[in-house]
């Protein structure tokens, strides 16, 4: 869960969808795919990648696609789409960028940009594909209330009792 | 092309970070039944695994039958914990019941286990039995009570904690005023965050959050507050203010921080115009376009930043008269006009490259906006004194069949110039979209070439990749041509994928 937040929340972000999630996750046998209300796929696999780094990402649009990871290096197709390309390719992996945020949002009290609600927000789709591909059934859900529709199972597995003495 | 709607999001993250999980999928032998669980439970030589693993599956098949075994074990040590695991799930009263019922045998951390899951159960007649647990000579019980009914955050929970308010229980008092809130009670709300105001002993953080609620539920009556916050000596509290504006409307959160501003001192000051900035109200333009003129650095580079939301074509040429120098403030305004979108700006940048005294800096913008139509006033440039500044410009905005412009000029000297077309190839080709065409163009720059130029152009190809690429470092490879079989092993030494071991 905590590996798949650091990619799902460049993916909702790719979406505009940092305060929402899917509404339907369908678990294969490599993976699941999630579906979001404005009908973009949300594919979570576990082969197929080209080995950017460890936390891969692929943006699929109408046009081609552009593929990264931490270790910093892209691949676009096809290649006619270069000429948008707007930032260097990077070599290995740095957190001077989040490290600046941070310091600049503790100075303006902006939020930064992968703040509490986006983690959280990411963490609900990784638990919500995994109690689908848990189950290995199709699932609806409903983002803003939280709760899978008509799947009281799914939803009995959407949290657990705190361990006293902590709460949130 | 990636503001299109019809998108598909690959990501790898899931199955990496549960592979020890079996899915459904996999062939596995047949659940055990509520029966069998149970069974599990009360069998004396079960282990605390088997027993815990019972609760965990329970969880999300128990039924009301299993309720009284499960009761039995939250003053069980360790297992106290996975019962209410399996209990908080099961859709009876009975499981409501058998908390409620619990409280009075229960004692320290179960008992406060059960008092968090009868608020997990979110049934609003359990308040009175969590209030009779506010006086337990155990403060942690009381204080667990206290955040129970909070989270439950009726009316009656919310007048039951604000006549009991205390330091103790203003961490409780907090969480109800927002459920209260959530729900739409907003004048009792309201009330509940007022009085954590004012209560003596309350934590700052929780004192700074009421005051921030309180701002936001108050609506335009919640502007006076904001602006003592703004206006505070407390550095804290000044800062909360910075949070709150940024979440009520904008508008009235800029034309109290403009109000603040005028009485600010430099440090606050600039603060203010960032708010303003990202509050992105026009009506805040004249105090920022004043700050620009400030003698204060910090309070010039926050207005500068903020104008990348507030300006328009219309400022393009005051700001290119604050980045002329290595200034902060220069660099900012640099930014600010790379960052103001459309093209009219475009045109407003283009239309200040014959002045010579900002010629440096519009050329530096023409490059970083990308503004290709500048190509043939820029290559018109490349003898001038500034060239340097627009070799850069012509690798950012250079097509590929224009590649030539900076590729026959390759070992020029002096060597300042040199090594500014060497930077300038690089970025055009890093964004070239027919790779198959570069590489032919690259390969073409090596014959007769210095060995940097070999260098470059084998690094270039290197990371461009792809079969011709490799075709054309292996070949260098054989060439002979001492520097391109140098530095031609060295590019596949370190090409970035397996094609080229492929060669050996």
């Amino acid at each position: 869960m905590e590996w798949g937040a650091h990619t799902v929340d460049l993916c909702q972000l790719g979406n505009s969808a940092d305060h929402t999630a899917p509404i339907e996750y369908v678990p294969n046998e490599r993976g699941v795919v999630c579906t979001y209300a404005n009908g973009v796929k949300l594919i979570m696999r576990d082969q197929g990648w080209l080995g950017l780094g460890t936390c891969s990402v692929r943006f699929v649009g109408d046009q081609g696609w552009v593929e990264t990871g931490d270790s910093g290096a892209m691949k676009i197709e096809p290649e006619s789409l270069l000429s948008e390309k707007k930032v260097f390719t990077r070599v290995g992996t740095s957190a001077y960028t989040h490290v600046a945020n941070f310091l600049d949002c503790v100075k303006t009290r902006r939020l930064t940009r992968a703040n509490a609600s986006v983690a959280g927000q990411s963490h609900i789709v990784c638990h919500a594909a995994y109690i689908a591909w848990q189950l290995g059934r199709t699932l609806k859900f409903d983002p803003v209330k939280e709760e899978f529709l008509g799947d009281e199972e799914a939803n009995r597995m959407r949290s657990r009792a705190t361990r006293a003495p902590w709460t949130i | 092309m990636f503001s299109h709607i019809r998108i598909t999001i690959f990501s790898i993250c899931l199955l990496l970070a549960v592979d020890h999980i079996t899915p459904c999928f996999a062939a596995e032998p047949a659940p055990k039944t509520e029966a069998e669980l149970l069974g599990q439970l009360q069998d004396s030589k079960a282990s605390f695994h088997d027993k815990s693993a019972a609760c965990k599956r329970l969880a999300v098949v128990g039924t009301e039958a299993a309720v009284p075994v499960l009761a039995t074990l939250l003053d069980t040590e360790h297992l106290s914990h996975y019962a209410r695991y399996a209990l908080e799930p099961i859709p009876s009263d009975q499981v409501d019941a058998a908390l409620i019922a619990s409280l009075g045998t229960l004692k320290g951390k179960h008992l406060v286990g059960v008092i968090q899951s009868i608020a997990s159960r979110g049934k609003p007649e359990a308040i009175d039995a969590l209030a009779g647990k506010l006086d337990d000579a155990d403060r942690e019980v009381a204080k667990m009570a206290a955040h129970s009914i909070a989270r439950l955050g009726t009316p009656k929970a919310g007048k039951i904690l604000g006549d009991r308010l205390s330091s103790e229980f203003a961490d409780a008092a907090l969480v109800c005023a927002k459920q209260l809130a959530r729900q739409g009670h907003l004048d009792q709300a309201i009330a509940l965050f007022t009085k954590l105001l004012h209560i003596e002993g309350v934590p700052e953080h929780i004192h700074l959050a009421a005051m921030l609620q309180t701002i936001r539920l108050q609506g335009h009556e919640g502007l006076e507050l904001l602006g003592e916050a703004l206006a505070s000596d407390d550095e804290k509290t000044f800062n909360h203010g910075l949070r709150t504006a940024r979440l009520i409307d904008k508008a009235d959160a800029a034309k109290v921080a403009r109000q603040v501003l005028k009485n600010s001192a430099p440090a606050r000051a600039a603060l203010l115009l960032t708010l303003l900035g990202d509050l992105n109200d026009l009506a805040s333009l004249p105090a920022v376009i004043d700050a620009i003129g400030s003698d204060n650095d910090s309070v010039k580079v926050a207005a500068l930043g903020a104008m990348a939301s507030l300006g328009g074509a219309e400022h393009v040429s005051l700001l290119v008269d604050e980045a002329g120098d290595e200034s902060e403030a220069s660099a900012v305004a640099l930014q600010t006009l790379v960052a103001l979108p459309g093209g009219d700006v475009d045109r407003a940048v283009l239309e200040l490259l014959n002045d010579e005294k900002r010629q440096d800096t519009v050329v530096t913008v023409i490059g970083k906006r990308r503004i290709s139509s500048a190509v043939p006033k820029l290559v018109a440039m490349i003898d001038a004194p500034n060239r340097i500044q627009v070799v850069a410009a012509l690798g950012e905005t250079i097509s590929l069949d224009q590649l030539d412009i900076l590729g026959k000029r390759l070992d020029s000297k002096p060597e300042d110039f040199n090594a500014a077309i060497r930077k300038a190839l690089h970025a055009a080709c890093d964004r070239m979209p027919n790779r198959s065409a570069t590489v032919a163009k690259l390969s073409g720059y090596m014959k007769n070439a210095s060995d940097v130029t070999v260098q470059l152009v084998m690094d270039e190809l290197r990371q461009i990749g792809g079969p011709e690429a490799l075709a054309a470092v292996a070949a260098a490879a054989k060439s002979d041509v001492q520097a391109q079989r140098e530095y031609a092993t060295r590019a596949l030494g370190n090409w970035l994928d397996i094609s080229a071991a492929r060669l050996c």
